[in-house]
């Protein structure tokens, strides 16, 4: 009974199995079809055909293998009966096992007791062990094999011709399934990388300063679902130089470093919002990878390795084996600790900005084409924010000279009124003293010198030359300075101010430092007036110090341009110009002091500038300030001071 | 031997009295006038050796009148008189032979017009 019982289930199950050919196709089809329906998700549409599988062959477990993109590995993508955790984990060489080489020879390989077939490769943590018998076949689509299905049973069992065709017949019945399903995938892949980018683009568009930008456009190549390379460098090209400069480097100094970011990558949400708060990140911690990529500077030429040919060719290079290729720049590489990256152009219009090398020296995983497809297409809409963030920071530029011009004009603009005042002033003044010095001389003049009031027109005479000393002085400030040029030491000079001031310093406890530099050229100078200068600068020192012991630090050093020109620095430990007067000092009549004119600084500055150098503060609060004057070696025509104007 | 005859143009009474008396007491004969026209009348009427002649004047000014006197009297000297410098450089007061700074100390202005009658007198 049991012997024939057993014997017509067999022939049953046979039965079945011609049965299914013949009459419940239709079955499978339709459900074929209601799995293609049901979803586009590769993942599901995989599951429900392993299923579908199992329930329609009686196996004891069914599993699919797909192609990876560059047809060399065989991935689980779906299974039931094995260990679901093995999805996407075991891979399989073309060629290699029994599903690989019904990949390699696209046909159906059965084998009755798989463990001891020579070919079979074993996964421990998949459960397989448990199978004995195997039915392999190839998934194809037009010609070629995109994956491999196959079934597995308990017992050992004798495939038939009718087994095989079974599955073979699915498996040709759902490879438009799966390959929809991988395009499908593709094209949500693209989807979202459009999404990124243009979440990228956004955000870079929210700043104009360069680092910010440079630091975001790295934060998206290593961090994020999209490129997500282990390390990124930003190059760009220095026109001047004609070299290819490192601006900025980003990526984790070591793989402990690299788990922790990535593990906090994995957290975030929204790209725009992070990338923003990346680029707030300015001042983060250096590391080796960004100081090790500032430091390069690369010539551009078709000899300087693979960065600089990035540049010329405009053409963009993974490097899978760099140490034998011959145009790479050995030296770079060692330094960079790594063996294989990609370079970009980041190119706008028709220029080529910079570059962009990435690699992946932590994971080693491979970059691949279609990662470099999408940096080029990510480095174009890099360029174009880098090309505007430059011309922004070339505006800014320009936009601050005009200020500072417009200062310079508001400045001379105020000695002009000043200067007008003072001589409409002065001449208002001057006939009346004229006339008072004038019938003062000529009553001393005619007067007994025993006559009491000699004594008193003699008073009114000098008190008189005193004021028209003084009425000169103020015109002589408002006029044109001319000074008397003539070539001089300004090293000798300064020592000659010093030695006659030596007293008032070491009287007020004031130590004087000298740091003169030897290596200066004489300047065309009317020493006279730069020597008043100096003292100037010296008597402020002193006065700002007054009641402190400080230090006076007066230095010399040549100004590093074509005209020679030096530079003079007079330093102080008085604790700085207090911000509010800051604007002020160089102003005429301007004083913080009980006795001085205000005379002083605006003087000095005329002086200067008609020597065609100029004079600036550096301000240290709570420290102190220096005085610097640059002059140049000859003066040109500019500085000719303020013309004031009357009779 | 003649006085020189000087005419001083200046509009400020006090100055015109100063040097009148001054330039008296070295042996001129003095005329005044307050303002260009009078100026021009005086010269005309008078036919003075020297002109001392202030820049900074109500109506004409100074350079002005010197520019129309040159016009068609290219002899006589005169001696610009400012409170200040600044006309030194104004290519237009070069028409005149001297340029002195107005002072209480007469001195220079005194000895400007000396030098210059005695070139002229040579």
């Amino acid at each position: 009974m049991r012997a024939v019982k057993s014997k017509s289930h067999r022939r049953g199950r046979i039965v079945d199995i011609q049965k299914v050919s013949e009459e419940n196709w239709l079955e499978i089809l339709s459900e074929v079809s209601r799995i293609a329906s049901l979803t586009l998700e590769s993942e599901t549409r995989l599951n429900l055909i392993v299923e579908l599988i199992v329930k329609q062959t009686g196996a004891d477990a069914c599993s699919i293998l797909l192609m990876d993109e560059d047809r060399k590995n065989l991935v689980l993508r779906a299974t039931k009966g094995l260990n679901p955790m093995s999805i996407n984990k075991i891979i399989l060489k073309v060629g290699e096992g029994i599903t690989g080489l019904t990949a390699k020879e696209m046909k159906v390989i059965a084998s009755r007791n798989a463990p001891t077939d020579p070919r079979f490769v074993y996964f421990p943590d998949s459960g397989e062990d448990k199978f004995k018998s195997v039915l392999s076949v190839p998934i194809i689509d037009i010609d070629r094999c995109i994956g491999v299905i196959y079934t597995q049973t308990l017992s050992e069992k004798d495939y038939t011709e009718n087994d095989i065709k079974f599955l073979t017949t699915i498996a040709n019945n759902i490879s438009w399934i799966i390959k929809n399903a991988i395009l499908y995938e593709k094209a949500v892949y693209s989807l979202r990388e459009l999404t990124i980018l243009y979440e990228i683009s956004m955000a870079m568009q929210t700043t104009t300063n360069l680092d910010r930008l440079l630091r975001m456009i790295l934060s998206c190549i290593t961090v994020g679902d999209v490129f997500g390379f282990n390390r990124a460098a930003l190059f760009l090209v220095n026109e001047k130089a004609n070299t290819l400069q490192g601006m900025m480097g980003l990526g984790p100094d070591s793989g402990e470093e690299a788990r922790e970011i990535w593990s906090m990558a994995t957290q975030i949400t929204n790209i725009f919002q992070w990338l923003i708060s990346q680029s707030d990140m300015l001042e983060k911690k250096e590391s080796n990878f960004d100081r090790f990529i500032k430091s390069i500077r690369i010539p551009i030429n078709k000899d300087s390795g693979i960065l600089s040919i990035t540049i010329l060719e405009k053409k963009s290079f993974n490097i899978k084996n760099a140490r034998n290729d011959p145009r790479v720049n050995i030296e770079l590489l060692d330094r960079a600790g790594i063996n294989s990256f990609a370079t970009v152009p980041i190119i706008t219009k028709d220029k080529v900005l910079g570059a962009i090398m990435v690699d992946n020296i932590y994971t080693n995983r491979p970059i691949k084409d279609e990662d470099l497809q999408s940096l080029i297409r990510f480095a174009t809409h890099a360029g174009w924010a880098i090309e505007n963030a430059m011309l922004f920071s070339q505006l800014r530029e320009a936009n601050k000279e005009i200020l500072i011009a417009e200062q310079q004009l508001i400045q001379s603009e105020r000695l002009t009124a000043l200067g007008q005042l003072a001589a409409e002033l002065a001449h208002e003044i001057k006939n009346p003293l004229v006339t008072i010095g004038g019938f003062a001389r000529r009553l001393s003049e005619k007067s007994d010198s025993s006559h009491e009031g000699k004594k008193y027109t003699d008073i009114i005479i000098s008190e008189v030359e005193r004021l028209e000393k003084l009425l000169k002085d103020i015109l002589h400030y408002s006029r044109d300075i001319k000074p008397a040029f003539f070539d001089y030491n300004i090293n000798t000079l300064i020592e000659e101010v010093l030695s006659s001031y030596e007293r008032i310093f070491s009287d007020s406890g004031i130590v004087v430092k000298r740091e003169l530099s030897a290596n200066i050229y004489p300047l065309h100078i009317d020493a006279s007036q730069i020597k008043q200068v100096i003292i100037n600068l010296l008597y402020n020192a002193v006065e700002c110090m007054t009641g402190k012991t400080g230090v006076i630090t007066i230095k010399t050093e040549p100004l590093d341009r074509e005209d020679e020109g030096i530079a003079i620095s007079i330093s102080d430990t008085g604790g700085g110009i207090p911000p509010e007067i800051l604007d002020n000092i160089f102003n005429p009549f301007f004083t913080t002091k009980k006795q001085g004119t205000g005379l002083g600084l605006s003087l000095s500055r005329k002086i200067i500038e008609s020597h065609g150098g100029t004079i600036n503060i550096n301000n240290r609060i709570g420290e102190g300030a220096t005085f610097i004057i640059n002059l140049p070696a000859k003066q040109d025509s500019r500085g000719q001071g303020v013309k004031g104007s009357g009779d | 031997m003649d006085k020189k005859k000087i005419l001083v143009v200046d509009d400020e009474e006090n100055i015109r009295k100063l040097y009148s008396e001054e330039l008296q007491d070295e042996g001129y004969e003095v005329i005044t006038a307050s303002n260009a026209e009078e100026a021009t009348i005086k010269t005309k009427e008078s036919n003075p050796d020297l002109i001392t002649l202030d820049i900074k004047m109500p109506g004409v000014d100074g350079i002005e009148f010197l520019r129309k006197l040159r016009e068609h009297d290219k002899n006589i000297p005169i001696v610009m008189c400012s409170a200040y410098s600044d006309y030194k450089q104004d290519f237009r007061v070069w028409a005149s032979e001297a340029y002195v700074i107005k002072s209480a100390d007469t001195d220079e202005l005194k000895s400007t017009i000396k030098e210059i009658l005695k070139k002229r007198s040579v």
